[in-house]
C-alpha cells in the first residue's frame, strides 16, 4: 500500500468512526433528555391529577391549603426540582408553591397552560420551568402547575458521553490505523522476516477483534453514564407505583388480591421501554403480581443454584409500607442495554 | 365670556363621555330551590363572588313543597328579574314550562334561565336537545350520560349481565331503563329488567322488591343497578339486604345511595361543580350577553367514583388502582 492510499484510508476511516460514535452519542444523549423530561412529566402530571381530582371533589384551587406542604415534600425527595408551585389562570400569580416568598409573584408565561394536555419545557431568564395546565370539570383552565428543575446532572451525563465518544472515537481510529499500517509495511517486512505472512495474520486477526471488544466497552461506558438518568426516572415511577398501593392497603384493599393489578403494572411496562419487569412481593418474597417476564433478566448458577441477574440489569427494588411496616416489596427491573437496538 | 361658556360646555361633554361614564346597572339573579341552599348553590354563588359579578341574588326555598313553585311564579312576573335560576326537574318544568308548553300561547316566562341538577333535561320535555334547542335556556345536568355511567361502571367492575328492578310509573326511571338496555348491545352486556307492579296510584308494594332480586339472581346477573328511582330509593333498605344476601353488588346512578345506603358504588358529578358550571352560564348571559339559547346544555367532563369501602369489603369488590386516584372513598 502506498503512503498516499494509506492517507486516504486513515482519513476516510476517521471520518467513519466520527459518524458511527457521534450517531450513538446522539441516541444516547436523545435517550438521556427523554428520559429527563419523561420523568419530570410523571412527576408534573401527577401533581396536575392530585389538583384535578380536588377540583372534581368540589374543592376550588385557592382553597387547597395543603398544597405547599405537599409541595415541600416533593421537592425534599428530587435533588434536581428547585421548587415546585400552582399559579392561577385568571391573574397569573402564584398560589402555593414549595417556597413561601414567591407565592403571589406573576409569571409571564401563563398561556403555555391553556392549552389543554399541554407540558412545556422552557428556560426563563437562566432557569428551566416545565409545567402543565390545571383545567376544571367543564374544561376551562384554572390554574398551572410549574417546576424550576436545574440541569446540572443532565450536563454532567452529557459531558461524559462525549469524554466516552471522544476516547472511543480515538481507540477505533487508532486500531483502524494500525491495520493500514499493517498493510503499509507489509512489502518491507516481507524483506527482513521469514515467516511474516503469521505474524501479519495474527496481527491482523488481533486488531480485527479488538474493533468489537472496544465498540462493546464504548456501549457499556455509554449505558454506565445513562445510568443516573435511568436510575432517578424508575425511582419516580416506582415512588408512584408504591404510593397507589400502599393507598389502596390502607383503604383496606387486600393486599394479596389487589384487582386490575397487573394490568396497572403492564401499563408502566409498556410506556418504559427500559424496563424489563416488574414484580410485587409479598414479605417473604413470593411474587403476587408481575409484569414482563422476570426469567430472562436472571441466571443461575449451575454448581451453586445461586441466583443473580444477568450482565446489563439492575433490579430497583423499593418496600411497601403501610401503617409503618413493610409488607412487601415492589421490584422494578431495567434492561439497561434496550438502547442497543436502537444504533442500527 | 364667551369662552368661559365654550369651556363649560366642552367640559360637560368630557364629562358625559369619558370622566363620568354612566355606571352599569347591577343585575338581578332570582335563585328558586328544592331544598334550601346545597352544594350547588353554594357552587354558583362562589362562582358569583370569585368572578365579582356585580349582581344581587334573591332566593326562593320552597321547602320540597310543589305548591310554593306557584308563588315563585308570581314572583317572577312581578320583579323581571335579568336571569332565573332553577334547582332540580320538579322546579325547572313548573317554572319554566316543559318546551312543548312554551309553545303554547299564555306562555309567560320570558326572563334567561338557567337550571341546574336536572338529570333529564331531554326526557323530562324540557328541551328537545342539549344545543339548539331554541328557548330562551341554559342549564346544566348532574347526571353522567347512561353510556358513560355503564363504561365506568364497567372499568371498575366488569360485568355480563346487569340486573334492574324499578317503578315503571316513574318516568325518568323508566326513561333510564331504556337507555341502559339500548347500548347493551354496544357494550356488550345482557340487561335483565324486573317492572314493579304498581296499583292505580302508581305505587308499589315494597315487599315485591325481594321477590323480583331473587328472580334476577336466578337469572344470574352479576350487578345490580339502581336507577334515580323515587319508589326503589324509598325502600331501599329492603333491595339492599336482598342484595347484600345474595352476594349481588349494586351500582348506583346517584351518590346518595352509596353515601348513605349500602350501594357499593356509582359514576357522578359533585353537585357544588353543578353550580360552578352554572355560574359560568351565567356569567355568559349577565356579562359576555350571550343569548341563553346560545348556550348548551351540558354536564361536567369528568366524573369521580363514589365507592362505598364497607359494602366493597362485604362483597370483597374493591375499586382497580387505575380508578382509585379518582375515586371518593366513603367510610
Amino acid at each position: 500500500m502506498k503512503l498516499n492510499r494509506m492517507l486516504i484510508c486513515a482519513f476516510l476511516w476517521a471520518v467513519t468512526v466520527f459518524l458511527f460514535t457521534g450517531r450513538v452519542f446522539n441516541i444516547f444523549d436523545e435517550e438521556a433528555n427523554n428520559l429527563n423530561n419523561e420523568r419530570i412529566k410523571i412527576q408534573i402530571f401527577e401533581t396536575r391529577d392530585f389538583i384535578q381530582n380536588q377540583l372534581d371533589l368540589g374543592q376550588s384551587l385557592n382553597t387547597l391549603n395543603s398544597l405547599p406542604t405537599l409541595f415541600e415534600k416533593q421537592v425534599e425527595m428530587n435533588n434536581e426540582m428547585v421548587s415546585l408551585f400552582v399559579a392561577d389562570a385568571q391573574n397569573s400569580k402564584i398560589l402555593f408553591s414549595s417556597i413561601k416568598t414567591q407565592e403571589g409573584l406573576s409569571i409571564p408565561w401563563i398561556d403555555k397552560c391553556k392549552i389543554h394536555n399541554s407540558f412545556f419545557k422552557d428556560t426563563f431568564e437562566t432557569k428551566t420551568i416545565i409545567g402543565t395546565g390545571i383545567f376544571n370539570v367543564y374544561n376551562k383552565p384554572v390554574g398551572c402547575v410549574g417546576a424550576e428543575y436545574t440541569t446540572e446532572k443532565l450536563e454532567e451525563v452529557r459531558n461524559k458521553m462525549v469524554n466516552t465518544s471522544s476516547h472511543y472515537a480515538f481507540y477505533l481510529f487508532t486500531l483502524g490505523c494500525l491495520l493500514f499500517f499493517c498493510f503499509y509495511v507489509t512489502p518491507t517486512v516481507k524483506k527482513y522476516i521469514k515467516n511474516y505472512k503469521t505474524y501479519l495474520i495474527v496481527s491482523f486477526v488481533v486488531l480485527l477483534l479488538s474493533f468489537p471488544h472496544f465498540i462493546g466497552k464504548m456501549y457499556v461506558n455509554f449505558e454506565e453514564n445513562l445510568h443516573p438518568i435511568i436510575e432517578t426516572k424508575i425511582q419516580t415511577i416506582s415512588n408512584k407505583i408504591r404510593f397507589i398501593i400502599q393507598f389502596a392497603v390502607e383503604k383496606d384493599v387486600p393486599f394479596n388480591s389487589i384487582p386490575e393489578a397487573e394490568t396497572f403494572l403492564d401499563n408502566f411496562k409498556k410506556q418504559n421501554p427500559e424496563i424489563a419487569f416488574i414484580l410485587l412481593t409479598d414479605k417473604s418474597g413470593r411474587v403476587l403480581y408481575e409484569a414482563g417476564t422476570a426469567e430472562s433478566a436472571f441466571k443461575s448458577d449451575s454448581k451453586t443454584g445461586q441466583i443473580s441477574l444477568r450482565k446489563g440489569y439492575y433490579n430497583a427494588a423499593g418496600q411497601i409500607i403501610v401503617n409503618n411496616s413493610s409488607i412487601g416489596w415492589l421490584q422494578i427491573g431495567v434492561n439497561e442495554r434496550y438502547l442497543r437496538e436502537k444504533v442500527f | 365670556m364667551k369662552g368661559i361658556y365654550v369651556k363649560k360646555f366642552f367640559s360637560f361633554i368630557l364629562c358625559l363621555f369619558f370622566i363620568c361614564p354612566a355606571k352599569a346597572e347591577q343585575k338581578n339573579i332570582l335563585m328558586v330551590l328544592w331544598d334550601g341552599c346545597e352544594e350547588a348553590c353554594r357552587g354558583f354563588q362562589d362562582y358569583v363572588a370569585s368572578n365579582n359579578m356585580d349582581v344581587k341574588i334573591s332566593v326562593i326555598d320552597v321547602k320540597k313543597d310543589p305548591k310554593l313553585i306557584d308563588a315563585a311564579i308570581e314572583t317572577v312576573h312581578k320583579t323581571h328579574p335579568d336571569l332565573l335560576v332553577t334547582w332540580g326537574t320538579m322546579v325547572s318544568v313548573k317554572m319554566l314550562g316543559t318546551e312543548q308548553q312554551a309553545l303554547q300561547e299564555g306562555y309567560s316566562i320570558l326572563v334567561p334561565a338557567v337550571f341546574m341538577v336536572v338529570s333529564q333535561p331531554v326526557e323530562s320535555g324540557l328541551v328537545s336537545s342539549f344545543v339548539s334547542q331554541g328557548r330562551n335556556l341554559t342549564g346544566v345536568s348532574q347526571m353522567p350520560s347512561i353510556s358513560e355511567q355503564i363504561q365506568a361502571a364497567k372499568q371498575f367492575f366488569p360485568f355480563k349481565k346487569i340486573g334492574i328492578i324499578y317503578n315503571p310509573s316513574e318516568k325518568n326511571s323508566a326513561d333510564v331503563v331504556n337507555d341502559v338496555k339500548s347500548y347493551a348491545s354496544l357494550l356488550d352486556y345482557e340487561v335483565f329488567e324486573k317492572p314493579l307492579p304498581v296499583n292505580k296510584n302508581g305505587q308499589i308494594e315494597p315487599k315485591a322488591i325481594a321477590g323480583l332480586a331473587y328472580e334476577l339472581a336466578e337469572q344470574k346477573v352479576d350487578i345490580f343497578f339502581l336507577p334515580p328511582d323515587f319508589s326503589i330509593n324509598e325502600n331501599r333498605d329492603l333491595f339492599y339486604q336482598t342484595a347484600v344476601s345474595l352476594g349481588i353488588p349494586i351500582f348506583s346512578a346517584s351518590e346518595g345511595a352509596v353515601r348513605h345506603g349500602n350501594a357499593l358504588f356509582a359514576y357522578t358529578h359533585k353537585y357544588y361543580n353543578i353550580g360552578q358550571i352554572a355560574g359560568y352560564k351565567a356569567k355568559k348571559i349577565l356579562v359576555d350577553g350571550i343569548p341563553a339559547y346560545n348556550i348548551p346544555i351540558e354536564t361536567p367532563i369528568r366524573g369521580i367514583f363514589v365507592v362505598n369501602m364497607d359494602v366493597a369489603k362485604q362483597f370483597n369488590v374493591y375499586p382497580p388502582l387505575s380508578l382509585l386516584s379518582i375515586s371518593e372513598l366513603i367510610n
